[in-house]
C-alpha cells in the first residue's frame, strides 16, 4: 500500500421550506435530492458495509441540508413527492408497455423509486439517522460547513464569521451527535486568519482549493499531497487537479459518457400535457420530474433511447479507469515523498445521481475495485490521516475559492454586489443588539433570537450565486430581500421598544431554521 | 419506433370506423407551444389564507406607502385549499395569517449613516461601496465654503502595505474620480499580496483632498507560487508540476468548477465587469463545484442543452378507458385491467407504427357472464418499416 485517496462529498442545499405555501417549486430541489442523491449514496454505503467492503468516504453535511432533513414537515412533503412518482412510473410502465426501448428504464424508474421510498420510511423519514448509522460504522466521516453557507471571506465583521462557525458546530452536534473534526468552507471560500476561528470551535481540518495550498507561504513541500498546517494548527487539505478533472471536465469527464442518462430529456416536458399534469409544477408549468429516456447520445438533437445495463457497464469501466489513473498517480508520488501521498478528490454530492444519473453507481464500483482489485491505494478520512500524520509542514494557505477563477468573483460581480452592504450592515446591528440586550424579557429575546436568524439566512452564498447564474433570480433577490426586511423590522422594534408579536410569531414560523439558536453567539 | 425525434413523412388520409389514422407531417409555424421546455414558472402563488389586520409598520417603513391590508374572501380562501390537495400545509401555531411582507417596498436602499467599505474580490481588483449621507455633505459644504462646488466625488486608494496607516504614510496612492450617483466601484488595484485602504471624499481643483470617510483594511490574495521556501520542506520541481500543472495557473485556478468556456478574461473598468485574470486561451469548461448544482437543478432553458433553431416532436398514444361492474374483472388482450373502484377502468399506451388490435373482455364475479369488445387500430407514418 502505497498511498491513500479521500473522496469528498459537499452535500449542501439552502434553506428552503416554505410552510405558508402549499407547493413551492424550489422545495423540489430538496426532495430532488433525497430521492436522486442522497438515498442512492445512502444504499451504496449500506450495501458496502453488508458484503464487508471496507470503504471510507468524507462528507459535509451543511447545517442547512441537516435542519431539512429532519424537519418533519419537509419529510411529509418529501414521501408525497416520491409516492407522485411511484404512480407516475407506474403508468409509464403501462404506456411503454409495447416499446421495448423504454420499457426496462420505466421499470427501472418504478422499483427505484419504491425502493427509495421504503428506505426512507425505514428512516421514519429521517434520513440524518441514515447519515449517522454510516458514520458510527466508522466509513463515513461526516463534516459541518458554514451555518448557512456563508462567505466567510466577503463577510468582514469577525463576529459574523465566528457565529456561521458556532452555530454550525452547535447544528451539527445536535443532529449527528459528536462535534465536527473538519469543516467544509463555503464555496472552499477561505482567507487567513479564519483558521483561527475554526480553531477556537474545535475544528482541526478544512479544505481549501489547489491554489490555496500551491500559492501558501512558504512553498508547500509536499504540493496538495498532504497536508499543511495553518500558523493557528489547523489542517488545510488541498483539492487534487487530475482527479478533479476526470470527473468534473465537460470535455474529458466521465458524466459526459454518451451512454449516459442525458439530464434534460424529461416527461414533464415531452409527454402529453393533461397526462403529465399532475405530475408538474401545480400551476401548470412543465418542470422536470426525474423521469428520462434519452442517453445523452452526442452533440446532437436527436437523442436515442438510454440502456439502464449500457450505461452501469460504463459507469464500471470509468471506475476502473479512474482507480487505475489513481494508482499510477500515487505511484509516482510514493517515489519522490517520505511519507504516503494522499489525493483529494472533493465533489458536490448533487453531482452524483441527480446530474451524473450513474455517478452513485460509479463510487460503488470505485469503492469495490480498491477493495477487491488491488493494494496500492487505499481509503482514508482526513482524521485518520491526520492521525497517522501528525506533524505536518506549517504554511499559510493563500486566499482562495473554488469557483470560476479561483478567487470571489462569482460571489462578488455586478449582478450580486449590492447584497454586501445589507449583510455587512444586518451583522454589525446584530453585533450592537446582543451587546445592548443584556438581559431582555422574554418577548424581545426571542425578537433577538429571530434576528440571528434572519440574518444567517440572508448570508447564504447561495443566493449571490444565483444572482450571477442567472436562474431564478428572483427568488435569490426574494430570499435576500425579505430576511433583510425581515431582519430590520426585528432591530427598529427591539430599539423602539415595541415588538409586534404577531408579526414576531409569523417569522418564526416561517424562518424557523436553527430552534436553539442564542443571539448571544454574536457577543 | 421512438415516440419522438423523427418527422413523420407522409400522412394517410381518412378515417374508418375502428380505425385511427394520423394526419402527420404538417408544416408547423411555430414550435408546439405544449412540447417546449419553457422558462421555469414564477416562484410563488401567494395564497392568503384568512382576513388580515395590517402589519405594523416600522420606522424605516414610514415613507413608504401604507400598504392596504390585502384581505382575501373566505371563497377564495375555500378554492385555494380545495385546489391543493396533495401537498401539505404545517399547522399554524396560532390562527392569524399575515400577508408576505411587501419586500420591495420595504427594502432599506441605505442606511443614512457615512461609511466606506472595501473588499478583495481578486488579486488585482478591489471593490468598494459607502454611503455619504447629508449631514456629511452639508459639513463638508459648511467646511469648504466655496470651493465645494468645484470639488468631485473620488476614492482614493492608498496602499498601506507593512504600515499603520495614518493618513499621510501610505506607500502610494491613487484617486478614481467616481460619477455622481454611484454608490460602489470596483477598483483596478493590480498588486496581489498589498493591503490596502480607500477614503471617499472631495478632490478640490487646488490638489486637496478632503474625506468624508475611511474604509477596513484589506489585502489581496496572492496569484502565484510563493517565492519563500521552507529549507526542511523544499518541494521539489516535479512534484510542483504535477500538483498544479502550468495550464492550470491562473486560468487554472478560475478554471476550476463552474467555469464556462470562452468568457474568462473579459476586461472593463467601469462597475459590473473587470477582469485582469487573462486565461491562457483554451480554458476548458468545467461544470460542477461551487454550487455547480444550483444552476442546473433548476433551469429548463439554463443554456446547457443546445436548442436547435427549430425542430418537431410528435407522440401518439393510444387512450382506451371504459366501465362495468364493480366487482367484475377485466383483461386487454388477456393481461389484467385494473378497475377503480366504481368499476371504470383506463389505460393508456404508446401507439407504436403498424396495426394492432386489442380485445377487451370482462367477467362478472360469478363467472357467469363475459362481455367483449375488439378494437383494430393503424397507425402509419410510413416509418419504422
Amino acid at each position: 500500500m502505497k498511498g491513500y485517496l479521500a473522496v469528498v462529498l459537499h452535500a449542501h442545499l439552502p434553506y428552503v421550506r416554505h410552510p405558508e405555501h402549499a407547493d413551492f417549486l424550489e422545495e423540489d430541489w430538496l426532495y430532488e435530492a433525497i430521492f436522486e442523491t442522497y438515498i442512492p449514496l445512502l444504499l451504496v454505503y449500506e450495501r458496502l458495509i453488508r458484503d464487508g467492503v471496507d470503504f471510507r468516504v468524507t462528507m459535509s453535511l451543511t447545517p442547512p441540508l441537516l435542519s431539512m432533513l429532519a424537519d418533519p414537515l419537509l419529510q411529509d412533503r418529501a414521501l408525497l413527492y416520491v409516492e407522485k412518482l411511484i404512480d407516475l412510473t407506474a403508468k409509464e410502465k403501462r404506456r411503454t408497455e409495447y416499446q421495448p426501448e423504454f420499457r426496462k428504464t420505466a421499470e427501472m424508474y418504478n422499483w427505484k423509486f419504491v425502493e427509495a421510498r421504503d428506505y426512507f420510511l425505514s428512516y421514519g423519514k429521517n434520513l440524518v439517522n441514515a447519515f449517522r448509522k454510516i458514520q458510527d460504522a466508522g466509513k463515513l466521516e461526516i463534516i459541518t460547513c458554514c451555518a448557512t453557507h456563508g462567505y466567510l471571506p466577503l463577510m468582514i465583521n469577525q463576529k459574523a464569521i465566528n457565529a456561521q462557525i458556532k452555530v454550525a458546530v452547535d447544528t451539527h452536534e445536535k443532529h449527528l451527535g459528536r462535534k465536527p473534526n473538519g469543516i467544509w468552507l463555503a464555496e472552499c471560500a477561505y482567507f487567513p486568519g479564519v483558521d483561527y476561528t475554526l480553531k477556537d470551535h474545535g475544528i482541526k481540518f478544512f479544505f481549501v482549493d489547489t491554489h490555496g495550498v500551491m500559492y501558501g507561504v512558504p512553498r508547500p513541500k509536499y504540493g496538495i499531497f498532504a497536508p499543511v498546517f495553518c500558523p493557528s494548527g489547523v489542517a488545510a487539505f488541498g483539492r487534487d487537479v487530475e482527479s478533479s478533472k476526470q470527473v468534473w471536465s465537460a470535455k474529458e469527464g466521465y458524466p459526459g459518457d454518451t451512454n449516459y442518462r442525458d439530464f434534460y430529456r424529461d416527461v414533464g416536458f415531452d409527454l402529453e400535457y393533461e397526462y403529465i399534469k399532475p405530475y408538474i409544477n401545480s400551476n401548470g408549468t412543465r418542470t422536470f420530474t426525474g423521469v428520462k429516456y434519452y442517453k445523452i447520445t452526442g452533440e446532437t438533437v436527436h437523442k436515442e433511447p438510454y440502456d439502464p445495463q449500457v450505461a452501469l457497464d460504463r459507469s464500471a469501466e470509468h471506475a476502473g479507469n479512474f482507480l487505475f489513473n489513481r494508482g499510477k498517480q500515487i505511484e509516482w508520488l510514493a517515489s519522490g515523498m517520505d511519507r504516503k501521498p494522499l489525493i483529494i478528490s472533493p465533489y458536490d454530492a448533487e453531482l452524483y445521481g441527480h446530474w451524473w444519473y450513474e455517478g452513485p453507481d460509479f463510487l460503488n464500483f470505485l469503492f469495490r475495485k480498491m477493495h477487491y482489485d488491488q493494494d496500492v491505494i487505499k481509503m482514508i478520512t482526513p482524521s485518520e490521516y491526520l492521525a497517522e500524520y501528525p506533524v505536518n509542514q506549517v504554511s499559510a494557505p493563500c486566499e482562495s475559492s473554488w469557483g470560476y477563477k479561483g478567487y470571489h468573483e462569482v460571489w462578488l460581480e455586478g449582478g450580486n454586489d449590492w447584497v454586501y452592504r445589507h449583510l455587512h450592515k444586518a451583522a454589525d446591528r446584530m453585533c450592537e443588539l446582543a451587546e445592548k440586550f443584556t438581559s431582555p424579557a422574554d418577548i424581545e429575546k426571542r425578537a433577538l433570537n429571530q434576528a440571528a436568524r434572519e440574518l444567517l439566512l440572508a448570508q447564504s452564498s447561495d443566493w449571490a450565486f444565483i444572482m450571477k447564474t442567472g436562474t431564478n433570480v428572483n427568488y435569490a433577490v426574494r430570499r435576500t430581500k425579505e430576511h433583510i426586511v425581515r431582519f430590520t423590522r426585528l432591530y427598529d422594534s427591539l430599539n423602539g421598544g415595541k415588538i409586534d408579536q404577531t408579526y414576531l410569531s409569523e417569522i418564526e414560523y416561517k424562518d424557523n431554521i436553527f430552534p436553539d439558536i442564542d443571539y448571544k453567539v454574536y457577543r | 419506433m421512438g415516440l419522438i425525434d423523427k418527422n413523420p413523412k407522409k400522412a394517410p388520409a381518412g378515417a374508418e370506423s375502428g380505425t385511427i389514422k394520423l394526419s402527420s407531417g404538417k408544416k408547423v409555424k411555430k414550435p408546439a407551444a405544449g412540447l417546449l421546455a419553457k422558462a421555469r414558472a414564477k416562484l410563488s402563488k401567494k395564497r392568503v389564507l384568512a382576513p388580515v389586520k395590517p402589519v405594523k409598520k416600522n420606522t424605516r417603513a414610514e415613507s413608504v406607502p401604507a400598504q392596504p391590508p390585502k384581505a382575501v374572501e373566505p371563497k377564495q380562501t375555500q378554492e385555494a385549499r380545495q385546489d391543493l390537495p396533495s401537498k401539505i400545509f404545517s399547522e399554524k401555531p396560532f390562527s392569524v395569517f399575515i400577508p408576505d411582507e411587501d419586500y420591495n417596498a420595504l427594502f432599506p436602499s441605505f442606511y443614512n449613516e457615512t461609511r466606506i467599505v472595501l473588499m478583495a474580490r481578486d488579486p488585482h481588483w478591489l471593490f468598494t461601496y459607502w454611503e455619504v449621507n447629508q449631514d456629511s455633505v452639508a459639513r463638508m459644504r459648511q467646511n469648504l465654503g466655496g470651493s465645494f462646488d468645484s470639488g468631485v466625488t473620488t476614492v482614493r486608494v492608498y496602499d498601506v502595505t507593512n504600515v499603520i496607516f495614518d493618513g499621510g504614510n501610505s506607500n502610494r496612492s491613487f484617486d478614481v474620480r467616481i460619477s455622481e450617483g454611484s454608490s460602489s466601484w470596483y477598483l483596478h488595484a493590480g498588486d496581489p499580496n498589498r493591503r490596502w485602504v480607500v477614503e471617499i471624499g472631495v478632490l478640490l481643483p487646488d490638489g486637496r483632498f478632503v474625506p468624508y470617510a475611511r474604509s477596513n483594511t484589506i489585502k489581496t490574495p496572492a496569484d502565484c507560487v510563493a517565492s519563500v521556501m521552507d529549507g526542511e520542506w523544499a518541494i521539489s520541481e516535479e512534484l510542483m508540476k504535477r500538483a498544479y500543472p502550468k495550464e492550470w495557473h491562473l486560468q487554472g485556478a478560475g478554471q476550476g468548477p463552474g467555469a464556462q468556456a470562452g468568457t474568462a478574461g473579459e476586461a472593463g473598468v467601469s462597475k459590473g465587469s473587470a477582469g485582469t485574470l487573462k486565461t491562457l486561451g483554451g480554458s476548458e469548461s468545467v461544470h460542477g463545484g461551487s454550487s455547480g448544482w444550483l444552476s442546473s437543478w433548476s433551469s429548463p432553458g439554463s443554456g446547457k442543452e443546445k436548442t436547435p433553431l427549430f425542430w418537431l416532436r410528435v407522440g401518439t398514444e393510444l387512450i382506451i378507458y371504459g366501465a362495468t361492474g364493480a366487482d367484475a374483472s377485466v383483461t386487454m388482450n388477456g393481461k389484467p385491467v385494473k378497475l377503480a373502484g366504481d368499476g371504470t377502468f383506463g389505460t393508456r399506451f404508446n401507439l407504436n407504427e403498424g396495426e394492432h388490435t386489442v380485445t377487451i373482455e370482462a367477467r362478472s364475479a360469478d363467472g357467469i357472464f363475459t362481455r367483449a369488445y375488439t378494437i383494430d387500430v393503424t397507425k402509419y407514418t410510413g416509418e419504422g418499416k
